[in-house]
């Protein structure tokens, strides 16, 4: 019996300091979790992406315990598709991925996103991030999100050096020098370039908005954009259309482009099959994983050669404003507070060693990341990134998609097979700007 | 019609509901965001004027043809040997021609990416055998052969089925009838043709239907294989739909297509089961 009170006495002082610890728990994550905000991501939790983003948040949740951001992740397509719907719905999360372009212009034109700009002069942002990062997003010069601060250049040429060394090559100065390389390339058995356009927008992305820039220059672009005296059946795009046209004839661009997926233009390149591979920054991930560190070591990474009269610097290739947070604007006082939290501290330079770790590598105003680098072509791309003094409009980023699409991109594969002249692909891109870009309304 | 409501409901709410509402979607314009705009025929007109939905209207028709005079002859010819036993193994054989119907389309469409490949498999072997290590396959680069490559794929991966659903409906005639009409003196085209043939035709019109409605809505497989391209020469209409409604997010003009493929697979079903019929009635 004295053995049953004595159970009963433990059980109940057990019971009882279950109970004070549970409530301490439940007091304490109540006090220190004072604003839950939710957010939607577009890529997979097996993303790199995904585990940079968890990794930033642990951190954050060090300094920031009173905030709890709960992610979900989908897929890049499935996510524009859910926040189209949840837009409707009224249920979009507090924290949106936006794009600085085109691409979620179904939130920023519609209102569903907040303008940033009274956060970003309050806290002063502009004393800490470049100019080009804090550009006008919107028609009236709204800014809707901000990431961290990298441009995502769609038109770098990589270079295996040790084939181009055999073959007795040096990096070309012009574009006539490269088309002379072409044919040497080509006579000792090897592919010159190889871009891999299967999917059609890589030689837009990667080559044509580089070359309209350089060749039409900045100003020229914006005006035709927006049809101010200007429009893209002008010389200077047909222009750059016919370079596509003439790198074709040279041999700088295969007939078989078309066909050619990225897997297998990135096989050719690292398997010493090709010298030269055209593509966007992110290939340094590729390269890296596909190449060991001593091959590594051997890829140059260049922006492409000058083109006679162009009215943009050599130092120059086309990009993009990397993907950034939003707020929705439907967030309530204290969830938009906590929301801008975390963009700052995506923003903050206190973290470029946790971006550099999973191969980010963006440009601050406070400092350089080079501390933080050990991969060589991770140098490299930096290298790349920190000698880029003008940063040119890609095409796609600017001008509605399906216009891009279904006219250039399209309309450049059957250019590199003969089946279309540059004036007609200008003509019929010029027609359908005019009549449907939102650029133009 | 009391018993059949159940099913009847059940048919209205899955099939008749949501294609009277693609009907009505397809007069508008929609984005999925606000409220569709009504443009009456615009969208029709549209497509009819777009020289892509021609192209690939044009494809779909050659998988048709490859579908009727490919896979199901030669599916009922490869079941009219095994079941005759004219080769040894024929359980082997039934295996291995069934095999390619078990795979994954997406599976397939990436081992043929790689066989159609200007610098895949293919290209290799010839390169090889030429001595010119730059040899590139170029088929995909013609407007009008860009297809063909999927049409051997479809050719080789769904005739296997053709030959079940035939090497099935085989096994039901009598043995004893083919015995009699050998012992006869009938020759091995003559029992295919009077005895075997009259039979078959109601399994001919049954799997032209099958046939018909998986060649117009499949866009999968070629969508891992070649993504429509180059540009749209080897796009079909099922391609065409999905791009226009989920690419560019406009659901009325995706859904006057799928109302064209819908319309499509009724005039050409019903033209069939009419010859079929006149056929059946003649035999």
């Amino acid at each position: 019996m004295k053995h049953t009170n004595l159970e009963r006495g433990s059980v109940a002082r057990w019971l009882s300091g279950a109970t004070v610890a549970l409530t301490l728990c439940f007091v304490g994550a109540f006090a220190q979790a004072e604003t839950t905000v939710t957010a939607l991501l577009p890529f997979t939790k097996v993303d790199n992406a995904a585990r940079f983003t968890e990794e930033l948040y642990a951190r954050f949740q060090e300094q920031h315990p009173d905030i709890s951001i709960e992610f979900d992740y989908l897929e890049h397509d499935a996510y524009h598709t859910k926040m189209q719907t949840l837009a409707i719905s009224g249920n979009l999360p507090t924290i949106l991925t936006l794009w600085p372009g085109k691409r979620t212009g179904y939130l920023t034109d519609q209102g569903y996103a907040m303008d940033l700009r009274p956060m970003i002069e309050q806290d002063n942002i502009a004393e800490t991030q470049r100019a080009v990062f804090l550009s006008p997003q919107g028609a009236n010069g709204e800014v809707y999100e901000l990431g961290l601060p990298l441009v995502n250049y769609s038109n770098v040429v990589y270079a295996n050096k040790a084939l181009m060394a055999e073959l007795g090559l040096e990096y070309p100065a012009t574009l006539e020098e490269f088309e002379e390389q072409a044919a040497k390339i080509i006579e000792a058995g090897y592919r010159p370039v190889v871009y891999g356009d299967q999917s059609a927008w890589v030689m837009q992305s990667c080559l044509l908005s580089m070359l309209t820039a350089r060749i039409g220059g900045l100003e020229w672009f914006d005006k035709a954009r927006r049809g101010d005296s200007a429009s893209f059946s002008d010389e200077e795009f047909v222009s750059a259309i016919a370079t596509v046209s003439r790198m074709v004839d040279s041999g700088l661009i295969a007939e078989s482009e078309p066909m050619t997926t990225r897997e297998q233009a990135m096989s050719l390149f690292v398997s010493g099959r090709s010298v030269y591979l055209v593509g966007g920054i992110w290939e340094v991930s590729n390269l890296k994983n596909a190449l060991s560190e001593d091959q590594q070591a051997n890829i140059g990474m260049y922006t492409f050669p000058e083109i006679a009269g162009q009215r943009t610097t050599s130092a120059s290739s086309s990009g993009a404003l990397n993907t950034g947070y939003g707020i929705s604007s439907s967030a309530s006082e204290a969830e938009a507070a906590a929301a801008w939290e975390w963009v700052k501290f995506v923003i903050d330079y206190a973290n470029a060693d946790l971006a550099t770790k999973y191969g980010i590598l963006p440009v601050y105003k406070e400092g350089g990341i080079e501390e933080f680098l050990e991969n060589t072509l991770d140098m490299e791309s930096y290298r790349f990134s920190s000698g880029i003094e003008t940063v040119l409009p890609v095409i796609d980023d600017k001008m509605d998609a399906e216009g891009v699409n279904e006219i250039i991109n399209a309309g450049l594969q059957e250019l590199i097979l003969g089946n279309t002249t540059p004036e007609k692909l200008a003509v019929a891109y010029e027609n359908w700007v005019a009549a449907n870009d939102s650029n133009r309304q | 019609m009391l018993l059949t409501g159940p099913a009847l409901f059940v048919y209205a709410l899955v099939i008749v509901l949501p294609v009277l509402y693609s009907l009505v979607l397809s007069f508008t314009e929609w984005s999925g965001v606000g409220w569709p705009r009504f443009v009456g025929f615009e969208n029709y007109s549209r497509m009819l004027s777009d020289p892509v939905f021609w192209h690939s209207l044009r494809n779909n028709a050659l998988i048709v043809l490859v579908s009727l005079i490919g896979q199901i002859p030669l599916g009922f010819f490869l079941a009219y040997i095994l079941y005759r036993r004219l080769v040894r193994l024929p359980a082997f054989f039934e295996a291995v021609i069934f095999f390619p119907t078990l795979l994954s389309p997406v599976v397939v469409g990436l081992l043929f990416a790689v066989v159609f490949a200007p610098v895949g498999l293919i290209a290799d072997l010839i390169g090889k055998i030429q001595g010119l290590p730059l040899f590139e396959l170029l088929i995909f680069n013609s407007k009008s052969m860009a297809i063909v490559p999927y049409l051997i794929v479809i050719l080789w991966m769904y005739t296997g089925i053709y030959m079940i659903i035939f090497l099935a409906n085989l096994q039901k005639i009598q043995s004893e009838t083919i015995e009699a009409a050998v012992l006869d003196g009938a020759s091995e085209w003559g029992i295919l043709i009077k005895i075997v043939m009259p039979g078959q035709i109601p399994v001919f019109l049954t799997t032209s239907i099958y046939a018909i409605a998986g060649s117009l809505k499949g866009f999968e497989l070629l969508w891992v294989m070649t993504e429509g391209g180059p540009s749209y020469y080897s796009s079909v209409l099922g391609l065409y739909m999905i791009e226009s409604t989920f690419s560019y997010y406009k659901y009325g003009f995706g859904s006057a297509v799928a109302i064209m493929l819908i319309l499509l697979s009724v005039v050409v079903i019903v033209v069939l089961t009419q010859v079929a019929e006149r056929l059946a009635r003649e035999t």
